[in-house]
């Protein structure tokens, strides 16, 4: 009995049913529709998704540690229209003319960062709610978005190359994809392999043990805020290209289609858990969701209603697992 | 005094999986009297207050209400039959005034509207009978700890309720506040209400208890009437007030019947190295400290002891940068000047603290992922995590402490409480401090394990660290410790050197104040 429940583990492990609820997503899909199971439109839904995955790496991390960021959208927008602005237009106030795409983009994540330090100094130092203190950063954002250019969009007069990250291929690779690939790896390290990682996960486990450990949490939590807000404007700077347009009204909703993504891959509001692989699967899911019912010509608002229904259903599956996998260890912690 | 039996209980009995927190307890509460019970931590206290006012089941034996047969189901069905408790945590909300706080939940409502209750001048009364300052209109949040009590007593007086439970009413008042929470528990006895009244603090006892029943491992020790403990044979020939010496000495009696009969069994000095010293405290006061003076050497094991609320913890605390305090602690020589947690560990000090669940584990964690979090660099290479030595430490310490678990990547929280305990200890030995601190090691750990916790101990302190053990169990502190220090209510009463034949009813009278 022992011996078959421990082969037959991985069959229970929420990541794994949470890949076969793709699986079964895009089964459904491509019976439905011929417009859906093919090599173009799996490259289409890899590339919309690339933002979630990246920022979504960030926010896993940040929701291990009981928290959350819900200014991700709205810095996404506010980088994707400074950075347009700096290759476009420069500063004009300092006199400074157009600036050279790689300074632009320093300047952003530069930017991007500082919003991470606003999120974490509200948060460690005067002990808002991340909720509070990133829903006012959220408007803060957009805010900025919109008066970077008089709210309007910023369409013309991009340098040669903007759009090469954004759209363009090495080795027939999309870049999108590289660069989605190698934050998939870097932060999978940083979960299992670094400081970062393990003492997220211990402090969203045990604040108290945490604290009693002599773990910093303060720190971590501010660091991670930071590289999310980093993560957001390299977004950003991606959806500019890619779009080949400045636009402040992107990654409007972005927010919670991250935080979604995040839930569905298995890392609770509650923290001390979570793992990337299961944020991007749930990247995944919630995109061909999106792209399937297109396919289908179901009409936007029903694809939020469906959205709606996966998040609640996602979880369910996930408490339930987490009871099952409670209750199964408890009997065997007794047997033992 | 009415002589009238109230509660009586016979043979009650209560087990919870693994545990039996009553074994067969008989006694009388009888009508009109303050009843007070007594006893350390675990030892079936509350497990007898949870059954009377309904909060568990029990699951055997009888328990006689007004001489019928009383079985309450839930608090509101103990309530209903008179039965109250005025909790430690109190109840009241607040943001609302007085007036809203009495009729919280049972509202006099019309078309949604709330109208004033007619039963509220009633309470009203009553708590005027008990303190005058209160008005309705009051936000609580203005009120003290003790006017906060006297709400929630007159809440539990107006359902007509004839025995009150008092769970350590007086743990978070001032000195004056208590006298006058004293003055309303002898109002409610003049109104023919019984008192069961709960406290750590036993001089209370003799100012207005009427009996005591001590508990102790789930079992009654004892029920006296407080004229009987205090050694005089009736109560007509007893005072209305006893003297300092005479509380004294009843404390100690009560101590004795709290812990009982102490083995002392064998007591191995430690290789400690007295011209060494590392620690030094000097004059520690903090809100909860008064004065504490002591020392600690290389390769000994230095014992806190006292009761519950004597101080031991808070000594714990200061020295783990965790409380503010005035006085001088120097670690290794040099002046401490850290104030956080951190601080304390850069400086040499290590701590398992006494919650093990709350404060120590991280229990949806690995066995391997909890060992190495108080010093991660023991398992980085290069910057890195190395999974292998994760595995290595794991192994190591999982030996060395012979853990029981299936493999070490089961999750703490699904090991036994003395497992957890070698985890959570095994985590603060990496860290490889010179100083370790202890707070309740054994505690909720069963008697194999509790032994090879003492025996690492043992070791540790042999192998050239010093260990500092905070426990409310003597033989514990006999056995184990080199030097005790004995506290009583934030005092340091003594320090003693620990050998064989240690007198036991020296370090009673100690920890009771005398």
């Amino acid at each position: 009995m022992a011996n078959k429940t421990n082969k037959l583990k991985f069959l229970t492990h929420p990541t794994f049913i949470l890949f076969l609820v793709f699986v079964a997503l895009n089964l459904f899909f491509a019976f439905s529709t011929p417009r859906f199971f093919k090599l173009s439109n799996y490259m289409n839904i890899i590339r919309q998704s690339t933002m979630i995955m990246i920022v979504g790496c960030g926010c896993t991390f940040l929701m291990m540690t009981e928290s959350l960021d819900l200014s991700v959208g709205s810095n996404l927008a506010l980088s994707c229209m400074v950075y347009s602005f700096l290759v476009v237009f420069g500063i004009p106030g300092l006199g400074i003319g157009p600036l050279p795409l790689w300074a632009a983009g320093i300047i952003v994540l530069i930017i991007g960062g500082l919003i991470g330090v606003l999120n974490a100094v509200l948060v460690t130092r005067f002990d808002f709610e991340p909720f509070i203190a990133t829903l006012g950063v959220m408007y803060i954002g957009r805010g900025l978005a919109l008066a970077t250019f008089d709210g309007k969009s910023i369409r013309t007069g991009f340098p040669d190359g903007f759009e090469v990250i954004g759209n363009d291929s090495i080795l027939g690779v999309p870049y999108l994809f590289i660069f989605v690939f190698l934050a998939i790896v870097i932060f999978s390290i940083l979960h299992k392999k670094t400081l970062l990682g393990k003492h997220a996960i211990a402090i969203g486990c045990n604040k108290n043990a945490a604290f009693f450990s002599g773990l910093n949490p303060k720190r971590i939590v501010t660091r991670l805020y930071i590289i999310t807000g980093c993560l957001a404007a390299f977004a950003g700077i991606l959806t500019a290209s890619r779009l080949e347009h400045g636009d402040p009204r992107t990654g409007t909703g972005f927010e919670f289609t991250v935080l979604v993504a995040v839930l569905l891959g298995g890392t609770p509001l509650s923290g001390g858990n979570g793992t990337i692989l299961g944020t991007v699967i749930g990247a995944l899911i919630i995109t061909v969701l999106g792209n399937g019912l297109n396919a289908m010509d179901i009409l936007k608002f029903w694809q939020i209603v469906f959205k709606g229904i996966i998040l609640i259903g996602a979880i369910v599956l996930h408490s339930q697992l987490r009871a099952r996998r409670r209750n199964a260890l408890i009997a065997a912690g007794t047997k033992a | 005094m009415n002589n009238d039996v109230i509660v009586e209980v016979r043979g009650l009995t209560k087990e919870f999986p693994g545990v039996k927190a009553l074994k067969g307890v008989d006694f009388d509460i009888k009508r009109g009297s303050v009843h007070c019970v007594v006893g350390e931590n675990g030892a079936g206290k509350s497990t007898f207050i949870k059954i009377l006012t309904g909060a568990h089941r029990r699951t055997g034996g009888s328990l006689k209400y007004n001489g019928k047969d009383f079985d309450p189901k839930s608090i509101r069905e103990a309530m209903d039959n008179g039965i109250s408790v005025l909790y430690q945590e109190l109840n009241v909300v607040d943001d609302l005034t007085t007036e809203e706080n009495l009729t919280l939940g049972k509202e006099n409502t019309k078309w949604g509207f709330i109208r004033k209750s007619e039963g509220l001048n009633k309470t009203m009364d009553i708590i005027r009978s008990l303190d005058d300052s209160i008005e309705l209109d009051m936000p609580v949040d203005q009120l003290s700890v003790a006017q906060k009590q006297v709400i929630e007593i007159a809440k539990a007086l107006s359902t007509d309720c004839s025995v009150l439970v008092m769970d350590e009413p007086t743990a978070s008042l001032s000195e004056d506040e208590v006298r006058r929470l004293f003055l309303t528990v002898k109002k409610l006895k003049e109104q023919g209400i019984t008192i069961v009244f709960i406290s750590h603090k036993l001089s209370e006892i003799f100012e207005i208890g009427d009996y005591v029943t001590v508990f102790r491992d789930g079992e009654m020790i004892g029920t006296k009437s407080v004229p009987e403990i205090a050694g005089y044979d009736d109560a007509a020939g007893c005072p209305d007030t006893f003297d300092d010496a005479t509380v004294a000495e009843a404390c100690t009696e009560l101590v004795r019947m709290m812990i009982g009969k102490v083995i002392v069994q064998e007591y191995v000095p430690s290789t400690s190295d007295y011209s060494t010293k590392l620690l030094e405290v000097k004059n520690v006061n903090n809100r909860r400290l008064k004065n504490i003076n002591f020392e600690l050497y290389k390769g000994e094991i230095l014992g806190f002891y006292g009761l519950v609320g004597a101080g031991k913890t808070e000594v714990g605390r200061v020295l783990y940068g965790i409380d503010d305090y005035e006085g001088e602690i120097s670690v290794n020589g040099k002046k401490a000047e850290y104030k956080n947690v951190i601080g304390a560990l850069d400086a040499g000090l290590a701590m398992v603290p006494e919650e093990r669940r709350v404060d120590g584990i991280f229990g949806q964690l690995s066995i391997r992922a909890n060992i190495p979090l108080m010093r991660m660099d023991s398992v980085m290479n290069s910057g890195l995590i190395s999974r292998i030595k994760e595995n290595r430490l794991a192994d190591k310490f999982m030996n060395m402490m012979s853990v029981a678990a299936k493999d070490r990547e089961q999750a703490v929280a699904f090991l036994s409480g003395g497992n957890q305990q070698k985890v959570v200890i095994a985590k603060c030995l990496n860290r490889d401090a010179d100083i370790i601190m202890l707070d309740e090691p054994t505690r909720g750990v069963d008697v194999g394990a509790k032994e090879e916790i003492h025996e690492i101990i043992r070791d540790l302190a042999n192998e050239g660290k010093s260990i500092i053990v905070f426990s409310s169990e003597l033989p514990e502190i006999t056995n184990l410790c080199d030097r005790i220090v004995l506290m009583h209510d934030g005092n340091v009463g003594e320090i003693m050197k620990n050998q064989k034949d240690v007198d036991v009813d020296h370090i009673m009278s100690v920890v009771a104040g005398g």
